[in-house]
């Protein structure tokens, strides 16, 4: 449909991940949980859940956060 | 790199946060636009956080919100640093005066160079340009225009056609180019070419003056070859006559050969001897025992040490005595006469000027006596036969009462 990227289209979050050490995440709604082992984020529809070890949030704008740490898991709930 | 640059600049403090709804908090911050970074979840309830000097007076009202509570836990940043050194007041003055001094000392002007001059005296320029206020240790601020120097400079400067003014950090060089200044005609006064020595001429060539004689005419030591005078009785003036006379001359010699010739030759023996030179006094080293030939010639030959450009006093020499014999030899006549022709010939060359030509040499008589050879010898010689002679007054008086010549 037109060529659009689906996540322009249907407002759906963009994982981009570097290995297990960096996460970005772009179209969150908020952050629901954080400490070092587990991050959820609000999306709009459903959440998501970082789980890993020491994970910080080295930057976070309204739309976009960016997490670093060791991550085990990715998950939409 | 440059953003974290921007938040050095700006300043920034680590804050501590506690209280039950850490992330609520920073929900709030982000809507806010106040940037937060390097979030960190401590304990249970509650996190630290990276946020900007600006922001985090911003804070309160969200604090108050999410009933969060926080603690400073480090300040980084320029503001910080900067209000460090308000407290330290003489390391700050210190600083200051520091940047200034090299400032001052910086714009001042160190050293004034001068190129290119040949003949104008350096001092003279350096003086010329201390008109101008162009001397050492001035304020660069002070100086005027490069250009308006240069062409100050150019026009107080005698002969010079061109001046460059350059300022290199703390060295100005003035760079002069000197105009070529014509040779000047010395002044004469009117003259005459007069002969030199009786002859005959065979070239005459007046570039100024009227010439008095031709080609293959007599002339007499201290005739007139070329007047200075031009114009007739009525009308006369004087001129520096110049011109090419050229003339042969006869010159007879009179020499004695001696038939007999002794001449050295080497033996071809020759002796060594070393010796340490220490200041002006000389040691000789070896060659003691050795007996010294009867008749030698002894050439020495020196060295000294140097370092650089400096000679120190000591050194050594080596002085070689050659064993020499001298021999007789007996002439012909014929050589003995080639030898005297050859010595005359060289003595009249050297009384001559480069110029001469000896056309001919002949010999008139040779006879021998007691051992000798003796020659008469005339030789022809083509030389430069112009000499100058003054114009003197009376030449120029009107001539009245003279009968014509």
């Amino acid at each position: 449909m037109l060529d659009l990227p689906q996540d322009v289209i249907f407002d759906l979050p963009r994982v981009t991940m570097i290995g297990n050490m960096q996460l970005y995440i772009e179209n969150h709604r908020g952050v629901l949980h954080f400490d070092d082992s587990c991050l959820k984020l609000a999306l709009t529809h459903g959440n998501i859940e970082i789980r890993g070890r020491d994970l910080s949030i080295r930057a976070i704008l309204p739309e976009e956060v960016f997490v670093e740490g060791l991550i085990d898991e990715v998950k939409y709930l | 790199m440059n953003s974290q640059l921007i938040r050095f600049i700006r300043g920034y403090v680590i804050i501590g946060v506690n209280g039950p709804s850490f992330e609520q908090l920073i929900n709030r911050l982000v809507h806010a636009n106040i940037t937060v970074w390097n979030i960190r979840r401590k304990g249970n309830a509650g996190g630290e956080c990276h946020i900007s000097l600006a922001d985090f007076f911003r804070l309160k009202r969200y604090l108050r919100e999410t009933g969060c509570r926080i603690r400073i836990k480090g300040r980084f940043g320029l503001p910080f640093m900067l209000d460090k050194l308000g407290r330290r007041k003489s390391f700050a003055i210190g600083a200051a005066a520091f940047v200034l001094g090299m400032y001052m000392l910086s714009s001042l002007v160190w050293s004034v160079e001068v190129t290119g001059n040949e003949k104008l005296p350096e001092e003279q320029i350096i003086q010329a340009a201390k008109q101008q206020g162009v001397f050492p240790l001035q304020w660069k601020f002070r100086l005027q225009d490069q250009g308006t120097i240069a062409d100050q400079l150019a026009r107080t400067l005698p002969n010079v056609s061109w001046v460059g003014v350059e300022l290199q950090g703390t060295k100005l060089t003035i760079r002069v180019v000197e105009a070529t200044v014509p040779d000047q005609r010395i002044p004469q006064s009117p003259r005459h070419l007069v002969s030199a020595a009786d002859g005959v001429i065979t070239r005459i060539i007046a570039d100024r003056g009227v010439p008095q004689v031709g080609v293959n005419s007599r002339v007499k030591e201290g005739d007139i070859l070329i007047s200075g005078i031009l114009g007739n009785e009525e009308n006369r003036e004087a001129v520096v006559a110049e011109g090419e006379v050229r003339g042969l001359v006869w010159y007879e010699y009179k020499v004695q050969v001696p038939i007999v010739r002794q001449h050295e030759t080497l033996t071809g023996n020759e002796r060594k001897e070393f010796h340490l030179i220490l200041g002006n006094r000389s040691l000789q080293l070896t060659g003691y025992w050795e007996e010294p030939f009867a008749n030698e010639r002894t050439a020495a030959e020196r060295k000294q040490l140097q370092i650089g450009k400096w000679s120190l006093p000591i050194g050594w020499m080596v002085e070689n005595h050659q064993e020499t014999v001298v021999q007789e030899e007996k002439l012909t006549p014929g050589e003995a006469a080639q030898i005297g022709v050859a010595n005359a010939r060289a003595d009249l060359m050297a009384k001559l000027h480069g110029d001469a030509v000896i056309e001919q040499e002949k010999i008139l008589q040779a006879s021998s006596d007691n051992g000798k050879v003796i020659l008469q010898i005339l030789f022809e010689a083509e030389i430069d036969l112009a000499v100058e002679r003054p114009i003197l007054a009376e030449e120029l008086a009107p001539k009245k009462d003279e009968p014509p010549r």
